[in-house]
């Protein structure tokens, strides 16, 4: 079992999963560059108000005077409102500013220019910058240092990340819309496949023929190909039953036929009673077996699709005259078969010949097994025909009542040319119309076996 | 009347010849198709012949029948079942077709509707003057009087009375009653034909014969 069965889902996680891995790594990289541009800036905004502090510094007399200018921190102004400490030194003693502001003097001489670090004082963290700077005519160099809160470096970069981070999520779910369309435009050729291929199983009569390759797309040729192999097999394979049944018919006739002459002709001479009694019964034999090999030939022949003709029908036509053609026949074993008069057309999707053959094994049931009285009667429900053909005769045991439609199947008392055939050759046809086949007892006593076969419009139409 | 009888099968073979004799018809059976080509040139009323031949198909056999002018009905007997096997049969020139298993007589009632049509005289019975002679049953009467013919007797006959006031030659009477099979002497047609006109005697159409040539039924 696959996950993720559908195609689409399938390419559509394929291109956001990794789209969305990138993205972040990209957000990643947003994130340290951010850090170290804001860094940087604000490093150089705290770094001039040193500068600031140390242009307002003087020297008289060898004594270092200092005067802060007011403009000293307007650099670090900011909507933050950061605090913000200062403190100049001369040889570990402040001038002025903060005297616990810690300092990092040593560092500073050290270094030419500004030096930078982070610490926390008075329990917030702050960064704190200073520059040593050399007073002419004084001895030790004059530390300026200022420290700052980090509230307005935090804000910034808040500020920075959620715009970078919403722009990010905008294109992944933009490009995500996009590929859904794009993904069913490429799958297109898929579904067209699809169609073309359930149109030919929806196709009553099958159809073998390979499907054309040139328009399917590339990475499905082989598919269609490995499809046509076993399109072909199964052609072989149908075309071999249907051979088969071909030959067995003729292979089991020829025998048939010598039976038949050998036991006729025995039959014809004077005998005594019993052996002429033994040959009525063996040519009896004979002609059960050619019935039966005939409708499982039909049978054969039905499930095969021999498609000839026009599958177009009158079902009343079809009734009447087959009713009036087995008219002597149930006449001659004392049975009235009737068929309820109907006074316009119905048309049904199967073959003249396979309505009769439906037809024909019903009849012949009831006049073999049936009561006295057969009543043939065709009727409409809405958008198919039915065939209905009851008897007054016992019925069927309701344990049987499904068997009759299997192969061979007989009933109870049965004797004589039945082949256990009849009623699974109607079913067979009958399914093979897009139909059905029912059968019930009916109260009190009889049989009705009921054919259900789609309607090809109404006579009006 | 005699018929050409073309079937592979020994078993089926014996049972039909047999069954055909018995309904009083002369009957050469061959199990292949050349050797039912080379009897082309006998007098045949009908010929009935099986498809599955192992030699040559039977209707190739047919088809070189009808190519070399020969019009003698044929019915085709055979297990071929299709609708396609019948109508390339009776398109390819045969008259009849019937599948296996087959029913006797209605086998041999094909086989005189067959011969009949040939005549060009389809009905079952031929009546010249007083003497009437039933094609289907073997018999023949004279104003009533059953003429209890034997099969050969009613074979001579019949062609006659078919022929009535024409002479018939004695080469065509004699390729009439006898087989290949039947051993037949130069005077054994004379014997038949001897034996039929004391039959049809006294009031029946006398038989004439045109010494050397044949015989002829004088219409009344």
């Amino acid at each position: 079992m696959i996950p993720f069965r559908s195609l689409t889902v399938r390419l559509l996680l394929a291109l956001v999963v990794p789209l969305i891995v990138s993205a972040a790594l990209i957000g990643i990289g947003d994130a340290w560059v951010t850090r170290r541009v804001v860094d940087y800036t604000s490093d150089r905004l705290l770094g001039g108000s040193v500068r600031a502090i140390a242009e307002s510094v003087t020297a008289e007399n060898g004594q270092v005077r200092v005067d802060l200018p007011p403009w000293a921190f307007g650099l670090l102004d900011s909507p933050q409102r950061d605090s913000v400490f200062y403190s100049v030194r001369q040889s570990g003693r402040t001038l002025t500013g903060y005297a616990d502001l810690p300092d990092f003097d040593r560092e500073a001489i050290a270094t030419r220019g500004p030096v930078f670090r982070t610490l926390t004082y008075k329990d917030r963290q702050v960064r704190q910058s200073a520059e040593a700077l050399r007073v002419p005519g004084v001895s030790a160099p004059v530390i300026i240092s200022v420290a700052q809160t980090m509230e307005s470096r935090t804000a910034v970069r808040g500020t920075l990340m959620t715009t970078v981070g919403l722009i990010e999520a905008g294109l992944v779910g933009l490009v995500a819309l996009l590929i859904w369309p794009a993904a069913r435009w490429s799958l297109r050729p898929l579904r067209g496949l699809r169609r073309r291929l359930s149109e030919r199983s929806d196709a009553r009569d099958p159809d073998f023929t390979p499907v054309a390759v040139d328009d399917v797309p590339r990475e499905l040729q082989s598919v269609v190909v490995a499809f046509n192999t076993l399109l072909g097999q199964l052609e072989r394979s149908v075309d071999g039953v249907r051979r088969f049944t071909a030959d067995a018919s003729h292979q089991i006739r020829t025998p048939l036929a010598i039976l038949k002459t050998h036991l006729t002709l025995l039959a014809r001479a004077k005998r005594p009673a019993a052996d002429r009694e033994s040959l009525v019964d063996a040519l009896e034999a004979v002609d059960r077996l050619q019935r039966l090999i005939e409708q499982l030939l039909a049978l054969a022949r039905a499930e095969a699709a021999e498609a000839d003709g026009r599958q177009e029908a009158d079902l009343a036509a079809c009734a009447t005259s087959l009713v009036a053609r087995w008219q002597d026949r149930a006449t001659a074993v004392g049975k009235s078969l009737t068929l309820k008069p109907i006074a316009h057309e119905i048309r049904v999707a199967l073959t003249g010949a396979l309505v009769e053959q439906i037809l024909e094994n019903l009849i012949d049931n009831a006049v073999r097994y049936g009561g006295a009285t057969i009543l043939v009667e065709i009727g409409l429900e809405p958008n198919c025909a039915v065939l209905m053909v009851e008897d007054d005769g016992p019925g069927l045991p309701e344990n049987l009542i499904r068997r009759p439609f299997e192969r061979f199947s007989r009933g109870p008392h049965s004797e004589g040319l039945g082949s256990g055939l009849g009623l699974s050759i109607v079913k067979a046809l009958a399914v093979r119309a897009g139909g059905e086949a029912t059968l019930a007892n009916i109260s009190g006593s009889g049989l009705k076996v009921s054919v259900r076969l789609p309607q090809l419009g109404s006579a009006a139409a | 009347m005699r018929l050409l009888f073309v079937e592979d099968d020994k078993a089926l073979g014996r049972g039909v010849v047999a069954f055909l004799r018995s309904e009083q018809f002369t009957v050469d059976w061959v199990t292949d198709g050349e050797t039912a080509l080379q009897q082309l040139a006998e007098p045949y009323s009908v010929i009935v012949l099986d498809l599955g031949l192992p030699d040559i198909g039977g209707l190739e056999v047919l088809v070189r029948l009808r190519r070399a002018g020969n019009r003698t009905p044929l019915m085709i007997l055979t297990a071929r079942d299709t609708l396609k096997d019948k109508v390339g049969g009776l398109d390819l020139g045969a008259d009849d077709y019937m599948l296996k298993p087959f029913e006797l007589e209605e086998l041999a009632a094909r086989i005189r509707a067959l011969a009949r049509r040939r005549g060009g005289d389809p009905s079952p019975v031929l009546t010249v003057g007083t003497l009437t002679v039933d094609r289907n049953n073997a018999r023949a009467y004279v104003d009533g009087r059953d003429l209890e013919l034997r099969r050969r007797e009613h074979t001579v006959l019949l062609v006659l009375a078919a022929n009535a006031g024409k002479m018939v030659s004695r080469r065509r009477l004699t390729g009439e009653i006898f087989g290949h099979d039947d051993e037949a002497g130069p005077n054994a047609l004379d014997v038949y034909v001897g034996r039929v006109r004391r039959k049809l005697e006294p009031n029946g159409p006398k038989i004439l014969t045109v010494r050397g040539q044949g015989y002829l039924l004088r219409i009344p």
